[in-house]
């Protein structure tokens, strides 16, 4: 792997890592939306 | 440019604005969570999404798993026609 490739992998892999509730949360407003509740039979592909 | 294969492109550089957050407008304002769920679930696995509100009715933040599903959505998703009103996506800062 290239030098450039592995610090592209690395910029991929930061910009890819889950997402915690409380990051979620400080990103948006905290007033004005609500949290929609997945349908019963949501399958995520 | 048209993406020759619709497989994610895992190779290809991501230019800085995209990432997993979708901000959506000119949603219709009945739009129910299976709606959402159906729309946007087709691209990939939805980390989370959030309905706008009273003055905020008609815009949604819809947080996909993968960068690349999130890409793949915000340029099939803008412009798209739901209950006689275009979607407008854009990439949330």
């Amino acid at each position: 792997m290239t030098p450039e490739a592995q610090r592209w992998e690395r910029d991929l892999d930061a910009r890819n890592r889950p997402l915690t509730d409380e990051e979620l949360d400080a990103m948006f407003p905290s007033t004005g939306y609500k949290i929609l509740e997945p349908p019963p039979g949501y399958v995520p592909i | 440019m048209a993406m020759a294969a619709s497989a994610k492109n895992r190779n290809a550089r991501l230019p800085p604005e995209v990432n997993r957050v979708l901000f959506v407008r000119n949603l219709p304002f009945n739009i129910t969570s299976e709606e959402m769920y159906d729309i946007f679930g087709k691209y990939g696995a939805i980390r989370q999404i959030r309905l706008g509100e009273k003055d905020t009715r008609g815009t949604a933040f819809v947080v996909y798993e993968d960068i690349f599903d999130a890409k793949a959505a915000c340029d099939h998703l803008n412009g798209f026609n739901v209950m006689g009103r275009y979607l407008i996506v854009l990439y949330y800062q």
